[in-house]
C-alpha cells in the first residue's frame, strides 16, 4: 500500500513540476479558471428574473444555478477526457513503454497519472464555488458536507466509467475519440449545465434522465443551493451508486480487454 | 560448470495486423509475419546478439521478452516465469533500453527521470538516493544531473536510458539497439560500460542489433534472423562449422623453374585441411587459390615452409581472408534457409 502511495506522490509530483516548468501556461491557466465565472455573472445580470419560473426549484438567481453547472460539469470533463489524454499524451513521449515496463500494475498508472488533473480540476471547482459565494454573492450553503462528500464521489466514479471506456477506445484506435465528444457534447446539452432539463421537451428529457450529469447536478444544486435534506437527494445519489455498481465493472472490463487487444496486436505504445 | 537457463523461447510466432485504429471496423486486417517459430535459449551472465537485417523480428523478440507484446502461439519463460502469466515478477528482473531518445519527460532533469522511473521500480528514497549518484558517475553524467532531459545530447540521452535500466540491479537488460542514434564515439563508449561490472555484478544481456561489428565486440553467442524466421545460432565458430565454411588464402610465387613449382603445389596438395585448390602456372609463377579449414596462422606457416625448402622460391603475395560475422551474416541471408 506504502509503494502505491508513493508511486500515486511521485505521479503528482512530476505533473506539478512540469506545470510549474511553463512559467506563463502557469499564471495564464490560473486567469482563465475565473473568465466563465465572469462571463456568467453578467450573464445573469441580463437574465435577470426571466429564468425564476425554469429554476426557482432550485435557485431564486440564475447565477448560483449555472455556478454549480459550471463546477461540476468541470468534473465530467475531466472524468471522460483526462485518462484518455493522459494515455494518448504519454504514447507520444513514449513514456508509455517505460511505466509499463515496470513492476506498476495497469491500474496504478492509470489511477496515478490522472490524480494531477484530479485535484486540480477540485481546485478549480473549490474556487469556482469560494468565489461565486463570496465574490459574487452567491446564495451557496456548505452544511451538507457528508451527503455533499457522497454525492461528488459517485459523480466521479459514475463520470470516470465514460472516462475508462473512452481511454480504452483511445488504446485500440489510437486517433480521435468520437465516444467522448458524443457524451460530453450530450451531457453538457441535456444534463442540466447552463439550463434545468425540465426545459426540454418531453421525450428528450427521456434521454436526460439516462445521463448521471443530470442526477448529479441535480443532488449537488439542492444541497448547495437549498441545503436540502438527505432524503431529497436520494433517489439522485442511488441513481449514481447504481450506474457506478454496473458501469464500472464493465469499463474495466472493456478497457482490460482493450489493453491486452492492444499487446496481441502490438500496438500498446503507438500513436 | 554448466550456467543456468534464464530465457527458454520454444517456438514462438507473431502476426500484426496491417490496419489498425478504425479502419478495422470497416477492413477485414491483412496479417503480418513478424516471427515464425523462433526456438532459443539463453544461459545466465551472457551476452546474446539478436542479428538481422530491418523487418527480422528482432524489437517484436525484445518486446515478447520484456512482456509488452504478447506473442500469438508458443512459449516463452524467464527466470522460469512464464511471459504471459507472471509479467510483474519478470520486470522485477529486468532492464530495458531502446534506441528511441523519447521515453523520458523532457521536462524534468536527469535526475528526477530517476527518482519517478526509479519510484515505479519499487525503490524506496534511500535506496534511490544511494543508487542514482552512483548510476549517473557511472554514466558519466553527474555533472549534467540538474539539467532538463530535452537539454541532453543522444549520447547523453542514450546513458540515462542505460542508468535506468540499471536502477534496480536487473539481472537481464534487454537492449533494441541502443546505439542507433549514437556517434563513433559514443558507440565505443557504451560498448565499454557494458563490458564493465555493473554494481558488482554481470547481468545477462540479450542485445538486438544490426551492427555486426557491436555483436562481434560484445557477445558471446548470436542468433540471425531473417524476416521473423531463426536462420542459425551460436557462436562464430559453431556457425562456421555448421555452414562448413572454410578460410582462403591466395598466394603468388616464383621457383627457378616449373618444376620446382610443381614440387611445392605437390607439398601443399598434401595439407590434410586442405579443401580445394585451383592453380595457374605461367613460367616459372604460380598463382593459387586455395581453401582449407584450419587456424589460418598454423596453414600459413605450413604453406611457408614449404615454400622456404625449396631454393629460389619467393613468395610475391599473399592475401589471407577468413570470414568474420559480417561475411558469414551476409552469406546466410543470401540462402533461403540453412
Amino acid at each position: 500500500m506504502i509503494k502505491i502511495i508513493r508511486k500515486v506522490f511521485i505521479f503528482f509530483w512530476k505533473d506539478l513540476k512540469n506545470l510549474f516548468s511553463y512559467k506563463l501556461g502557469s499564471v495564464l491557466y490560473a486567469f482563465s479558471i475565473f473568465i466563465p465565472l465572469i462571463i456568467f455573472y453578467f450573464l445573469s445580470q441580463l437574465v435577470g428574473d426571466e429564468a425564476l419560473p425554469y429554476i426557482s426549484k432550485y435557485s431564486l438567481e440564475y447565477f448560483p444555478f449555472v455556478l454549480v453547472g459550471l463546477a461540476f460539469s468541470n468534473y465530467f470533463i475531466f472524468g471522460i477526457n483526462s485518462l484518455s489524454a493522459s494515455i494518448r499524451n504519454e504514447q507520444m513521449m513514449g513514456t508509455l513503454e517505460a511505466m509499463l515496463s515496470t513492476p506498476t500494475s495497469i491500474p496504478t498508472i492509470i489511477f496515478s497519472s490522472v490524480i494531477f488533473d484530479f485535484v486540480l480540476t477540485s481546485l478549480q471547482i473549490f474556487l469556482y464555488i469560494l468565489f461565486g459565494k463570496y465574490i459574487f454573492n452567491a446564495d451557496i450553503h456548505f452544511h451538507k458536507i457528508i451527503p455533499m462528500m457522497l454525492m461528488l464521489f459517485f459523480t466521479i466514479t459514475s463520470f470516470g466509467t465514460f472516462g475508462i471506456i473512452s481511454a480504452s477506445f483511445i488504446i485500440v484506435f489510437k486517433r480521435g475519440n468520437p465516444l467522448a465528444l458524443l457524451i460530453t457534447q450530450s451531457s453538457i446539452l441535456f444534463g442540466g449545465v447552463y439550463f434545468p432539463f425540465e426545459m426540454l421537451p418531453g421525450w428528450v428529457q427521456l434521454f436526460s434522465k439516462c445521463l448521471p450529469m443530470t442526477y448529479s447536478l441535480r443532488g449537488m444544486r439542492l444541497l448547495l443551493l437549498q441545503n436540502a435534506p438527505f432524503s431529497e437527494i436520494l433517489p439522485d445519489l442511488l441513481f449514481l451508486v447504481i450506474f457506478t455498481m454496473i458501469f464500472l465493472p464493465i469499463s474495466i472490463y472493456i478497457f482490460k480487454f482493450s489493453v491486452n487487444k492492444a499487446k496481441k496486436d502490438g500496438t500498446l505504445i503507438q500513436y | 560448470m554448466e550456467k543456468n537457463k534464464v530465457i527458454s523461447v520454444e517456438c514462438i510466432s507473431k502476426f500484426y495486423p496491417t490496419e489498425v485504429g478504425l479502419m478495422r471496423i470497416f477492413k477485414k486486417a491483412r496479417l503480418i509475419r513478424a516471427l515464425k517459430s523462433v526456438s532459443f535459449n539463453v544461459y545466465e551472465e551472457e551476452v546474446f546478439g539478436i542479428l538481422g537485417p530491418n523487418g527480422a523480428g528482432k524489437t517484436t523478440l525484445i518486446k515478447i521478452l520484456a512482456t509488452l507484446v504478447l506473442a500469438d502461439t508458443g512459449k516463452t519463460t524467464m527466470f522460469g516465469y512464464d511471459v504471459k502469466q507472471n509479467p510483474y515478477d519478470i520486470k522485477n528482473k529486468i532492464g530495458i533500453i531502446t534506441g528511441d531518445e523519447r521515453g523520458f519527460y523532457w521536462r524534468l532533469t536527469g535526475r528526477e527521470n530517476l527518482m519517478f522511473f526509479g519510484t515505479l521500480s519499487n525503490l524506496s528514497k534511500t535506496e534511490l538516493k544511494k543508487k542514482i549518484p552512483y548510476l549517473l558517475d557511472f554514466v558519466k553524467l553527474t555533472k549534467s544531473k540538474d539539467i532538463m532531459f530535452k537539454e541532453y545530447s543522444s549520447g547523453m540521452k542514450t546513458r540515462l536510458q542505460l542508468a535506468r535500466a540499471l536502477l534496480t540491479k536487473p539481472e537481464m537488460l534487454l537492449l533494441d539497439e541502443p546505439t542507433k542514434s549514437l556517434d563513433i564515439e559514443g558507440k565505443e563508449k557504451f560498448k565499454q560500460l557494458l563490458k564493465e561490472p555493473i554494481l558488482g555484478k554481470k547481468p545477462t544481456v540479450i542485445l538486438a542489433t544490426h551492427s555486426l561489428e557491436e555483436a562481434e565486440a560484445v557477445c558471446d553467442r548470436f542468433m540471425i534472423l531473417k524476416k521473423g524466421e531463426k536462420v542459425i545460432e551460436g557462436d562464430i565458430e559453431d556457425i562456421r562449422n555448421f555452414l562448413k565454411l572454410s578460410n582462403h588464402i591466395t598466394i603468388s610465387f616464383s621457383a627457378r623453374n616449373t618444376d620446382d613449382l610443381k614440387l611445392i603445389i605437390k607439398d601443399i596438395k598434401n595439407i590434410k585441411s586442405l579443401t580445394s585448390i585451383e592453380e595457374k602456372i605461367i613460367k616459372n609463377t604460380a598463382d593459387l587459390n586455395i581453401r582449407y579449414k584450419e587456424n589460418p596462422v598454423d596453414f600459413l606457416t605450413t604453406l611457408i615452409a614449404f615454400c622456404k625448402n625449396v631454393e629460389g622460391c619467393e613468395v610475391l603475395s599473399l592475401n589471407v581472408n577468413s570470414k568474420d560475422l559480417k561475411e558469414i551474416m551476409h552469406l546466410i541471408l543470401d540462402i533461403k534457409k540453412v
